[in-house]
């Protein structure tokens, strides 16, 4: 990505064409882990997007003085005090939502998309450019999440959000549960889906 | 001056100083949540000694509940004597079992916990007429990966189980989940802690308890270890090095 | 593509097109035309013989499971079941009148038929619609894997499985494991076994039912192996010869037992079978990788199995008897696109399938049924058993040259 592409293209482009999730093939341990509420997609979404635009704003305007020997490090000590902050704040405002995301949210740190958004991006631009770009890819990677949790949650267990959609036979509805849905393996054959959906249409158009 | 962050006293300074200011938002986020956080952990310790005693908090204000029913003590597990302490609410248990002061190391320490606290709270939980219902008492241990933390309650006659829960663990997600299943848990209600000679006898049976078994508890396949775990640590909580003296001295005072 | 063309384009002697009507015609002029000119070789021996062998090689197991579903509905009627109202006994009803005692073996088979058809041609219409979707999708001909899948599939299923759900589990197995990985020929997995590993654990509650085994209402034919878990039968005094005369065992091994369509007759599975070793579309070297494994596992755990594990005194000739084993080694295990591909892989590959099964059906009491995942987890070994062995020859040749 070089200084030409514009500010739009660089919301955008991590949205769709250039998906971190979908299309790099990135923080997908979390992808397959949180989606099977989209209660907790929702959170996890937030989170990283609270992670990755602090991250790359802050990354990005102390990228001159970041010594080279150690940028690594001085990324993850960024991001890794960052990960704290929402832990700590997510245990006080949601302390339920947070024990169902257990080790998750800590490990945002080792989520691939923020160490390479900010070793391939922020390092390399200014901040406002930075920010958009963080953004952009937070949408890309809660897109998919929440897209991945809303076919598990509708079909594993017939509800959105914990209100009932399909009323299960459970509790007197018609809706068999697929349970395939609640287990983790489901989120692969999702996500697989929606790669294959995106690829297709990309070709279609170029 | 030019700031030269290549040289190896720039490399210095930048982290020196990037970890100062990353401790400093750290520290100070937790100093702005720290009062919530305890507020927090004492409602949580509540609720979970009601929900161990089996009393229903989903409607109703269970401070209020709390306060009227539940009566925490401090215990000394190795006299059995109950002693004075202040501001039982805000005891840190974990903080009590690592404090060199006011630890040991068990001698026999099967439940892998490596050092214990001395004194411990329970809770002694009485019914709406003021009888005694059942005494919580905190139980923790190590499962596969994790201490699992949880709290016990047993009935007056000091050895029927009345309920349990466990409320921290790291065990595996997905398969040792069952150790906060209320299913499962609800097995161990009815169950007798002790055989006839005094020892503990609760037992995780892999494959299932036989139908009638008074200690036998079904464990989950798949989760063996954890179940062992259990099992060692209800073992070593009601054994002689945790609360039997105390449930002896009780035991002799109400006769 | 048809045959009116006065010049048919090379092509047409080979692919036999992609619409339903040319698949049709195919079925009965395919190997007869002959090549023009210069000499060619041609093997007859193409995918749809292969097909139609491997069907054909199924039938036996299916004629014997239909007329084995009535009978064990006559027995559990007399046992005091109630012939359930359903749609499929609708033309049985008309034609031959409720099941009773004295029901023939006429009726009784028409009876099994009446479940299994429409169980059939459910799975045959969901594997069609699926290989023409994506045929026409990639301009591809039709093959004929798709009938096998569905048959294979129907054996496999307890038979009260509701007929969504087999729509649904195919559908997955199909696009999933098949027609994602390119097709006929790419499927790594073995699509009917994908399918069924789909509703293993979409619907555990639904499959799992032990009442789903025999077509009346409120009966519950209990197989061999669950009986076995629930400590019902015992094997402790049993040895693996002493079967032969023991009437459960023959029951068992003709197929006198509630089950699956296709997987409750051993015989007529061993028959089918050897048609298929016969005619080598089957390899047999897959088969008795399957056996060794099997036998040489039993009776490790017949000597060191633990007295708590009720299967694991349970002999080999047992195993052998008892759920899908038979129609996996034979039909699912030797399936050459997701088997191995060198001639000694397939004997790791089997004896691997052999190990997992009885491993799977002895610890995890939860799955009595092994071999199917078992299967299911060999095949994705199945490339690297091909890749050791050809390591293995490259190695051997280079140090044959003094490299």
């Amino acid at each position: 990505m070089s200084q030409v592409s514009s500010t739009r293209e660089i919301l955008t482009s991590p949205i769709f064409t250039n998906n971190p999730v979908a299309m790099q093939v990135l923080g997908v341990c979390s992808a397959l882990a949180v989606s099977n509420s989209m209660q907790t997609a929702l959170v996890m979404t937030l989170a990283v997007t609270f992670v990755l635009v602090f991250s790359n704003v802050i990354i990005s305007s102390i990228r001159h003085f970041i010594p080279n020997s150690v940028r690594i490090i001085a990324q993850m000590t960024v991001i890794a005090s960052l990960v704290i902050i929402v832990d700590m704040v997510l245990q006080d405002v949601a302390y339920e939502l947070s024990k169902q995301l257990s080790v998750f949210v800590s490990l945002i740190i080792t989520n691939c998309i923020i160490m390479g958004r900010a070793e391939a991006f922020a390092m390399k631009h200014p901040p406002h450019l930075a920010l958009v770009d963080a953004l952009g890819n937070s949408i890309g990677y809660g897109l998919i999440l929440l897209g991945v949790a809303f076919v598990r949650e509708l079909l594993g267990r017939g509800s959105l959000f914990g209100h009932e959609i399909l009323t299960t036979i459970e509790n007197g509805g018609w809706y068999l549960a697929n349970e395939m849905f609640t287990l983790p393996p489901s989120a692969f054959f999702l996500i697989g889906v929606m790669i294959w959906a995106i690829k297709v249409v990309q070709r279609k158009r170029s | 001056m030019a700031f030269k962050k290549d040289t190896v006293t720039g490399t210095m300074i930048f982290i020196i100083v990037l970890s100062l200011v990353c401790s400093f938002m750290i520290t100070g986020t937790a100093e702005i949540l720290k009062e919530r956080k305890l507020a927090k952990k004492r409602d949580e310790v509540k609720q979970f000694v009601l929900k161990a005693a089996g009393i229903d908090i989903s409607q109703g204000d269970f401070n209020a509940l709390f306060e009227q029913r539940v009566k925490p003590k401090m215990v000394n597990l190795a006299s059995g004597q109950v002693t004075e302490k202040d501001n039982l609410l805000d005891f840190d248990e974990r903080m009590a079992a690592i404090n060199p002061e006011t630890s040991t190391k068990p001698k026999k320490d099967i439940a892998k916990i490596k050092t214990m606290a001395t004194d411990i709270r329970i809770f002694e939980v009485y019914d709406a007429n003021g009888q005694l219902s059942s005494i919580v008492m905190p139980i923790y241990g190590k499962g596969l990966w994790s201490i699992i933390y949880g709290y016990m309650a047993i009935r007056p006659d000091l050895n029927t189980i009345e309920n349990i829960v466990f409320y921290e663990h790291g065990e595996t997600p997905g398969i040792a989940d069952f150790v906060t299943d209320p299913q499962w848990l609800a097995l161990w209600q009815g169950k007798k802690l002790f055989d006839d000679k005094g020892k503990v006898a609760i037992k995780v049976i892999k494959g299932g308890a036989k139908e009638g078994d008074i200690h036998g508890i079904d464990g989950v396949s798949g989760a063996t270890r954890t179940g062992v775990g259990i099992q060692r640590l209800v073992g070593f909580w009601f054994g002689v090095e945790g609360y039997q003296t105390y449930l002896h001295a009780i035991a002799a005072e109400g006769k | 593509m048809s045959q009116q063309q006065k010049k048919p384009s090379q092509d047409s002697y080979y692919a036999h097109g992609d619409s339903m009507r040319s698949f049709l015609r195919s079925l009965w002029i395919a190997n007869g035309r002959s090549t023009k000119g210069h000499v060619h070789i041609r093997d007859a021996i193409d995918v749809k013989r292969t097909m139609h062998i491997v069907g054909m090689c199924l039938f036996p197991a299916m004629l014997f499971g239909m007329y084995n579903l009535g009978l064990q509905a006559q027995v559990a009627i007399m046992a005091g079941a109630a012939q359930p109202e359903v749609w499929q006994l609708a033309i049985y009803n008309l034609l031959f009148g409720p099941l009773t005692e004295s029901s023939g073996l006429i009726s009784l088979f028409a009876y099994g038929a009446s479940f299994y058809v429409p169980f059939y041609l459910t799975a045959l219409v969901v594997s069609l619609v699926w290989e023409v979707v994506f045929a026409k999708v990639r301009r591809q001909e039709l093959h004929e894997g798709f009938f096998v899948t569905a048959l294979l599939f129907s054996l496999i299923l307890p038979i009260s499985t509701p007929l969504w759900i087999v729509a649904l589990g195919l559908s997955f197995g199909v696009i999933v494991a098949k027609e994602m990985f390119g097709g006929m020929g790419y499927n790594f997995l073995n699509p009917a076994l994908a399918g069924y590993a789909f509703i293993y654990f979409a619907y555990p509650t639904e499959v799992a039912a032990l009442s789903q085994f025999v077509a009346v209402d409120g009966y519950s034919g209990a197989t061999t192996l669950t009986l076995t878990v629930a400590k019902k039968l015992s094997f402790v005094d049993a040895s693996w010869f002493s079967v032969f005369s023991d009437s459960t065992w023959w029951d068992a091994f003709l197929g006198f037992t509630p089950g699956s369509v296709g997987e409750t007759s051993t015989l007529a599975i061993l028959i089918g079978g050897g048609i298929l070793l016969l005619t080598r579309v089957a390899d047999w070297r897959v088969v008795a990788g399957v056996m060794v494994g099997m036998i040489l596992t039993v009776v490790l755990f017949n000597y060191f199995g633990s007295s708590r594990n009720p299967m694991s005194a349970m002999p080999w000739t047992w195993h052998l008897v008892t759920g899908g084993f038979a129609i996996g080694m034979m039909f699912m295990a030797t399936d050459p696109v997701t088997a191995s591909y060198t001639r000694k892989a397939k004997f790791a590959y089997g004896f691997m399938i052999g190990l997992m099964t009885i491993i799977i059906r002895l610890l995890n009491a939860k799955m009595p049924e092994g071999i199917m995942l078992a299967i299911l987890f060999t095949n994705l070994w199945a490339p690297l058993f091909d890749y050791l062995v050809a390591q293995a020859n490259i190695k051997r040749r280079l140090k044959r040259h003094g490299l």
